[in-house]
């Protein structure tokens, strides 16, 4: 690789002035007095059978100008790729299950319009719980060959743990329990809806990835493709309602623009967006581990439970990725994992951050440190002795992690933590604050690979003007996690192009054909590879062009930011040279292509992102409050791009996985949700911020755009277990599910023998 | 709604403003759909992510549970407001571009007005004070530390002007 100019630069964000100036327009912010708003009727409780739907007197309400029901529906009432339905027909599965569209002339009106309608309903008996679901007489969601209410089931194994179990010197059982958790974005998700005046329609929204919502409103509306056309605005956080859940929104008030002719606004209010959305569902892991007296792991047995809600959804690909991680970034010889996806009436599983993987790598990680303790071995040495290094086999016999780092990577936090001195010796704190110290790793495959059973594109284009500035476009969502920003600064560095006039769009139809369904996790590294595709023949043509007009060969061309320069010290603008590739009609846009690697043979993903990360925390043993003092957080990213937007991200993963850790958690009672609102359901703030220190190990990582493995998860998945390790380093109790709460924590010091005298 | 409509006066971003707002509209709302100022969003609606923060009289308030009315002969500033009269950038907005305190950008305009309240309240702020002063911004990207760095930053700006640079 060239050295590079741009890339590698530690460059403020391509969009921060809009957003920094309140003149960025989210969907809520792009409205017309005479847009017509709709509302969502949902089920009111989590299993029931409707009788009768009475809409008079919503129809009659002031302002209301229709009531849509599944009849309503001109086309098939279900997602075209899993089999929910855009309203519920006669038997809403989860409480908030869409049921009616009110469309009023304002919010207001709609929603007055949505508590006047009658439901008169018949309340069936419901699963709420895995432990419910799994019961010989429970009510069936499905029953398939794995059994009843089992969506999905695999099984997986290596070497031979019944062996492992027998040679080992110690072993270890425990079982751990993960909650629900909402995305709890603080911009609800929100579309904005109209018949296009050339036929067809356009969505606009806070939502990603567009192709699945367009993929949906053929289906829903009998329309092809090339009549809807779907806009990508700039999305305040995501997940839920705005990624696997888009398409149901985005349907509802499509079908509410195209049987009124006009302009509907569907914004979701925040206690809405909790409710009506998908959920990160509970996970309970049962995991055996076996292990020899100096610390050689054997052998781990996995069950894993992983709760998926009423409808097939994403659930697969988190049980794959969890399958293909399941024993986190360690060399353990004899593996068996069987994983299941129980199906109980509550929201469909969507793919938040760490998906099928956070509750993976929290059960693990802990378990190490139970078993350290029990071997009487530093938990950190536990884990040199066992993890992966370059070269080391990898599970399910994958070739081996050549990117692997692990080693430098552990090496950094234990030297930046003192790690022996605060895990060893007695801390200099108050009687009643209790110091802890805990460790954990994680690794995550990054782009589509084993867990996509659909083929996973990206696509990219680029256009150069007249007037030197370039227009990009991909399919990749602009989150917040900065990706607009390194693709212009790819974009800047291959084709001499100023940063300053590279535009970064929202993703759009028809800027860039289908790109993949699920773009979550994994389009950085492909939508890199897809725009590189598109700047190739355009940098050869700019040097070639550049080359005569500076009367030299092309290999004598060295590109600057903004400008081509000759050996001799000659020299022309990027826009100048442009301009002439115009004039000699030269082509001004190319298009990039990318399809990824799936299911591959050798390896399970294309390539993998490694982290080591400890924590530090002080509990207040009277009144149980737990701070996380510091965090030391290293990863092997390959190249990057840009060093302060890799570790913004970085802060944020672990301000996220604090969260899991301490925080959140979404409780329902009868499968109706008691704290869905941001006052109830509680996220991390300013005041839980611990002092972060990142660390990044770079060396170019081989076939990913300019190096950069991307970070994926990386950040989030071992802050929980790092975090959990070291309160049961300070308090001397294993803790075996999340959140820990101080309500938590009393009552697991309570139930504790030293601690309840 | 058949309701009365009220006349209201207050300062917006240093402009009288005289309109009519009916008694059951929040500030939040006669912001954004009547003075079409989006920079303060409508998050939770309940006051407790601060996505809608603006100042009134200088401190920091939630405008999504206030009344318009609330807002009688009060001055009001949102992010709209706060850049000089001759454009420049605000110096925290110019601290978050650089410091990339900024990610999906849906609660920095609320997170903005906390800290200019803040710097003006509190030249000086401690480490505490800052986190204090920005408790009821929430930020579900999590990029508190580049905000609390970048808050430090203006700080230090401000101490350290230029021209006093080779005084000191």
């Amino acid at each position: 690789m060239a050295t590079h100019r741009v890339v590698g630069r530690p460059l403020p964000r391509i969009d921060a002035i809009e957003k920094a100036t309140g003149e960025a327009r989210y969907i809520d912010d792009c409205f017309e007095e005479s847009a017509l708003f709709v509302a969502t009727l949902g089920s009111p409780s989590a299993h029931i059978r409707i009788r009768r739907l009475d809409i008079t007197s919503a129809l009659q309400t002031p302002g209301v100008i229709k009531v849509l029901t599944a009849r309503d529906i001109p086309g098939t009432n279900r997602l075209p790729w899993w089999p929910q339905p855009f309203l519920v027909e006669h038997e809403a599965l989860y409480h908030g299950a869409p049921i009616a569209l009110v469309i009023a002339e304002s919010e207001d009106a709609a929603r007055i319009g949505v508590d006047n309608i009658h439901i008169d309903y018949e309340s069936l008996p419901h699963v709420t719980s895995i432990e419910s679901a799994l019961k010989e007489d429970a009510p069936a969601l499905t029953v398939t060959r794995h059994g009843r209410n089992v969506w999905f089931r695999e099984e997986r194994s290596q070497g031979d743990i019944d062996e492992a179990f027998s040679d080992a010197d110690v072993l270890l059982q425990r079982t751990y329990h993960t909650p629900f958790h909402a995305t709890g974005n603080l911009e609800p998700a929100g579309v904005i809806a109209e018949p296009d005046p050339d036929g067809g329609i356009i969505v606009s929204g806070s939502l990603e990835p567009p192709f699945a919502v367009q993929e949906s409103l053929a289906t829903l509306l009998e329309l092809p493709y090339n009549r809807i056309r779907i806009v990508q605005r700039p999305l305040g956080g995501s997940g839920g309602a705005k990624a696997e859940g888009a398409s149901l929104l985005a349907g509802h008030a499509a079908l509410a623009a195209w049987l009124t002719g006009r302009q509907t606004r569907m914004i979701y209010s925040s206690t809405e967006d909790f409710l009506l959305t998908g959920k990160q569902l509970p996970c309970q892991i049962k995991v055996k581990c076996g292990a020899l007296r100096d610390g050689t792991i054997l052998g781990c047995h996995i069950q894993l439970l992983l709760q998926g809600g009423a409808y097939i959804s994403t659930q697969e690909s988190a049980l794959k990725r969890a399958i293909a991680h399941a024993v986190g970034p360690y060399n353990i010889p004899n593996v068996h994992i069987d994983a299941k996806v129980i199906a109980t009436h509550h929201a469909p599983y969507i793919a938040l951050n760490g998906y099928g993987q956070s509750a993976l790598c929290f059960a693990i990680e802990c378990l190490l440190d139970e078993l350290s303790q029990k071997l009487s071995l530093d938990p950190l040495a536990l884990r040199r002795q066992n993890m992966l290094t370059p070269g080391a086999p990898m599970l399910w016999e994958q070739t081996t992690a050549e990117t692997c780092q692990l080693p430098a990577l552990l090496e950094a936090v234990e030297e930046a933590s003192n790690w022996h001195t605060a895990r060893t010796q007695s801390p200099d704190t108050p009687e009643h604050i209790k110091r802890g110290i805990g460790i954990a790793l994680s690794y995550t495959g990054i782009g589509a690979g084993y867990e996509s059973s659909v083929p996973e594109h990206a696509t990219a284009s680029i256009q150069l003007q007249r007037d030197g500035t370039v227009l990009v476009a991909t399919a990749h969502a602009e989150t917040g996690q900065g990706s607009r920003t390194l693709l212009a600064q790819m974009v800047a560095d291959d084709l001499a192009a100023p940063y300053e006039s590279i535009r970064v769009l929202e993703s759009d139809t028809t800027r860039v054909t289908d790109g993949s369904r699920r773009m979550h996790a994994h389009s950085f590294l492909a939508s890199g590879h897809a725009l590189l595709k598109a700047t190739a023949p355009l940098r050869q043509q700019l040097i070639q062009t550049a080359a005569r007009m500076l009367y030299t060969a092309e290999s004598n061309i060295i590109l600057k930011p903004g400008r081509f320069i000759s050996k001799s010290g000659k020299h022309v603008s990027f826009t100048e040279v442009v301009e002439t590739c115009w004039n000699v009609g030269m082509p001004m846009a190319q298009y990039g292509w990318y399809a990824l690697p799936h299911q591959g043979d050798e390896s399970l993903y294309p390539l993998y992102a490694y982290a080591a990360q400890i924590a530090e925390v002080e509990i207040d043993m009277e009144t149980f409050d737990i701070r996380v003092c510091n965090i030391y957080s290293a990863h092997d990213i390959g190249h990057n791009i840009n060093p302060m937007l890799t570790q913004s991200a970085v802060e944020s993963g672990v301000i996220q996985g604090l969260g899991l850790a301490l925080l959140e958690r979404l409780s329902f009672s009868n499968g109706e949700m008691n704290n869905g609102n941001l006052r109830d359901y509680t996220i991390p703030s300013m005041k839980d911020l611990p002092h972060i220190k990142t660390f990044f190990l770079q060396e170019e990582a081989p076939n990913c755009p300019f190096g950069y493995k991307s970070l994926g998860a990386s950040p989030l998945l071992a802050i929980p277990p790092a975090i959990i390790n070291a309160i049961t380093h300070a308090i001397g109790v294993p803790i075996d599910s999340l959140p820990v709460t101080p309500e938590a924590l009393y009552e697991l010091l309570s139930a504790d023998k030293r601690y309840s005298d | 709604m058949s309701q009365t409509s009220i006349s209201l006066s207050f300062t917006l971003n240093q402009t009288p403003i005289e309109i009519l707002v009916y008694p059951h509209e929040t500030a939040l709302s006669v912001l954004r759909r009547q003075m079409r100022l989006t920079g303060a969003k409508e998050g939770c609606d309940q006051a407790a992510c601060g996505a809608c923060t603006i100042l009134l009289d200088g401190l920091p308030v939630y405008a999504c549970t206030m009344l318009a009315l609330q807002l009688q002969d009060r001055q009001i500033t949102t992010v709209e407001g706060i850049q000089a009269d001759d454009g420049d950038f605000h110096l925290l907005q110019r601290v978050f571009i650089e410091s990339d305190a900024i990610q999906c950008g849906f609660c920095t305009p609320g997170m903005l007005l906390s800290a200019v309240a803040l710097v003006q309240q509190q030249p000086n702020p401690t480490e505490d004070e800052i986190r204090d002063a920005l408790s009821g911004n929430l930020c579900r990207c999590g990029g508190y530390q580049r905000i609390v760095q970048a808050i430090h930053e203006a700080i230090h700006e401000l101490h350290h002007t230029p021209d006093e640079e080779p005084a000191s």
